[in-house]
């Protein structure tokens, strides 16, 4: 699933000596449990962000991914930052393009 | 902007600065972004006001297909089997053109789509059996070694074409003569060092690793965090906030990092939220020093030979009030629900 990285942050310091520090990321994940394909664009996945945020451990970070803001339905306004967005699409990674939409 | 400040380096280049509309000076490389782009935008234009929704879907479909093709025809590696599949799919997507698009060509001129350029990707899989995968001729790689060697230097020229080469040799060859000079110079430079080494002062050595790179530290492999901008500690049951040397004490926030102050804060945004959560969940897990990074670089997942930079600033290269952030997407892979 898609998150916004909004902070990178080191926690150590344990009270429990053994525990080791670990590398968190705060991040605004994407609502809902599953991923949903847009109506009209086929081959990206269209989906709205949690209202909170949440911390992640870096392990569960698997790589970039490419999100741009858009509109969910025709007559929506069109956001001009990612601030008013509210609607996003997140788009495959590109070694994949060549097998979607034949 | 929203297209730029993205990390993911394997998406198309998109510098469209003019906007998607203006084709002045594009060049080959930048024609998968800028369809891409239009893919995306096209979405907000389309509705049933303007044509029938057979054609909306139709019209996306045909400028994937685009993508899809330029994404085959430039494979590094290809196999007959790939061969005979481009070239079944480079017809169904020119009848597709045809189909959607023939009217308007017609209508713009009485050749319509009988022309060259409508009908060379039928001859895609032949150039690839005769010369190969496309990289074999690509001449950006090339292009871009021109940069060092004519780009950059004729900006030291008087830029007047009847002196340009001399000028350019003349760079060049004092670029010559210095490597050459560092390269004599160096056991000479040296010893002088060693000479003077107690005398000179000890600079710190900067390095983008820090004691998180250590093994005790629980992350990826090859995961390398940036220098922390702030901390948080936890001394009797409150967080304080150290930014430089001064310490917001018993608070919670989001220092402006980019501000010559030391005590500034974001106070607009909803940073301090985020570092609030973090200090919630620091304070769960019994940690008690936090310290926050605004960039990570991860290995690539394609090749993990490069990398990539994941960065989450509130004010990238700019004023705080311009907000001009840069927070990067990442696929996070969840164990539970949430």
């Amino acid at each position: 699933m898609p998150a916004r990285i909004l902070m990178f942050a080191k926690l150590s310091n344990n009270a429990n000596p053994m525990v080791n520090a670990m590398l968190v990321a705060v991040v605004h994940p994407w609502a809902g449990a599953s991923l949903s394909h847009d109506d009209m664009l086929f081959f990206a996945h269209g989906g709205k962000l949690d209202d909170d945020f949440l911390v992640v451990e870096a392990t569960m970070i698997e790589g970039t991914a490419f999100v741009l803001p858009s509109i969910e339905k025709a007559g929506d306004r069109i956001p001009a930052s990612w601030e008013e967005a509210e609607y996003f699409l997140s788009f495959p990674p590109r070694h994949t393009w060549k097998d979607i939409g034949w | 902007m929203c297209a730029r400040r993205q990390s993911d380096r394997q998406m198309p280049r998109m510098p469209f600065k003019n906007g998607v509309t203006d084709l002045t000076r594009l060049n080959g490389q930048e024609y998968p972004g800028l369809v891409f782009l239009t893919l995306v935008t096209v979405k907000p234009l389309l509705h049933e006001s303007t044509m029938h929704p057979e054609w909306h879907s139709s019209i996306i479909r045909v400028l994937w297909m685009m993508l899809s093709l330029n994404e085959m025809m430039s494979l590094e590696a290809v196999t007959t089997s790939d061969l005979q599949l481009l070239d079944r799919r480079v017809e169904i997507f020119l009848q597709k053109f045809k189909g959607l698009f023939e009217i308007f060509a017609l209508a713009n001129s009485k050749v319509g789509l009988k022309k060259v350029k409508f009908h060379a990707p039928k001859h895609a899989t032949r150039y690839i059996k005769r010369y190969g995968s496309s990289t074999n001729y690509f001449g950006g790689t090339l292009e871009s070694c021109l940069k060092p060697t004519v780009k950059w230097p004729s900006e030291l020229t008087s830029r007047r074409q009847d002196f340009l080469l001399k000028e350019l040799a003349q760079r060049q060859q004092g670029r010559f003569s210095v490597a050459e000079s560092k390269k004599n110079n160096a056991p000479i430079w040296q010893e002088f060092r060693s000479c003077n080494e107690k005398e000179l002062p000890k600079k710190r050595v900067r390095s983008d690793l820090d004691d998180s790179a250590s093994l005790l530290t629980d992350k990826p492999d090859e995961w390398k965090m940036e220098l922390p901008k702030f901390s948080l500690s936890f001394h009797d049951n409150e967080w304080s906030t150290h930014h430089r040397k001064y310490t917001h004490r018993n608070q919670i926030v989001y220092p402006d990092y980019n501000s010559t102050s030391s005590d500034s804060v974001y106070s607009h945004g909803q940073q301090g939220d985020w570092v609030s959560c973090l200090a919630d969940y620091a304070k769960d897990q019994n940690f008690r020093l936090i310290e926050c990074s605004l960039s990570c670089k991860i290995p690539l997942a394609q090749d993990g030979a490069s990398a990539d930079i994941l960065h989450c600033r509130p004010s990238y290269r700019s004023y705080p009030y311009l907000r001009r952030s840069w927070h990067d997407w990442a696929m996070v892979h969840w164990t539970m629900a949430y």
